[in-house]
């Protein structure tokens, strides 16, 4: 199993730990039972930062090596999917490695939005290494500030 | 090319980039994943026979509210050395969708000489 890179602050070392761990299992289970990630069996897991204003979701996730073509983002409700392989510069295995660090082959990775977005207005792009898609909030969902009176 | 233990200090986070090491006939080629570092933002440098690639991963920097984050951001810096056989003058660099490539050529051993043993 890949292990999901994590970032370590000093706040509540455990605590942090503990909810990465949550947010873990709430990925793999909390989706439907024909889960992605029992058909496609990932060799190794791009680290992703997910942040959100008051009318986007943006997604970023770090794909050093990968052709943009052999990437497949989809989305089904709230649960968005970046799937896809890094090719190696020379596909048969060598001989002669001294060191293997880097992650190759088929990458898949599942992320549950924080707020529900509109699919046609998704668009995504890549640069360096990284991808960056931008998931425009749906209406009702944008956050308006309210000024709530107190009587 | 073996990695050379370096000790340094600083106040940002340094981040160790996942390197591949192999070797072909002519070469020995180090390749450096590094997602999101710009041209200008990486050094290589080469001191006698250590090898050394360094650089800024700059904060991609969430938009609004942070959700999740698993990106170092900070320093990068590795360094190697080269074996013998490794020639440091012959070295050529590409960096393409943020994976450097840097190729080494490989000396060709010395020919082994004969010497005659005179005896007296």
């Amino acid at each position: 199993m890949a292990l999901i890179p994590w970032r370590s602050r000093n706040r509540g070392g455990m605590l942090e730990l503990q909810d990465r761990i949550n947010r873990m299992f709430d990925e793999f289970f909390g989706g439907p039972w024909l889960m992605p990630w029992v058909e496609d069996r990932a060799e190794w897991l791009p680290a992703l930062d997910v942040s959100e204003t008051d009318e986007a979701v943006r997604v970023v996730a770090e794909l050093p090596g990968v052709d943009p073509k052999e990437v497949d983002i989809s989305l089904a409700g709230d649960m968005l999917t970046i799937r896809g392989e890094k090719r190696s510069e020379t596909e048969e295995k060598r001989q002669d490695y001294h060191r293997i660090e880097r992650r190759h082959g088929s990458f898949s990775r599942a992320v549950r939005l924080p707020a529900p977005v509109e699919a046609d207005k998704v668009e995504a792009t890549f640069k360096d290494g990284v991808l960056t898609i931008n998931l425009p909030k749906r209406e009702e969902a944008q956050t308006r500030k309210v000024k709530v009176e107190i009587k | 090319m073996s990695e050379t233990p370096q000790e340094t200090e600083s106040r940002r986070r340094v981040y160790h980039p996942a390197v591949d090491i192999y070797q072909t006939e002519d070469e020995v080629v180090l390749v450096a994943d590094l997602p999101g570092v710009g041209n200008d933002d990486i050094s290589v440098q080469v001191q006698e026979n250590v090898l050394t690639i360094s650089g800024r991963m700059k904060a991609r920097g969430p938009v609004g509210q942070e959700r999740m984050c698993e990106f170092e951001e900070g320093d990068f810096y590795r360094s190697f050395t080269l074996s013998d056989e490794a020639d440091p003058e012959d070295i050529s660099a590409t960096f393409s969708a943020g994976v450097l490539e840097l190729r080494v050529r490989r000396r060709r051993p010395p020919e082994g000489r004969r010497i005659e043993v005179e005896v007296e």
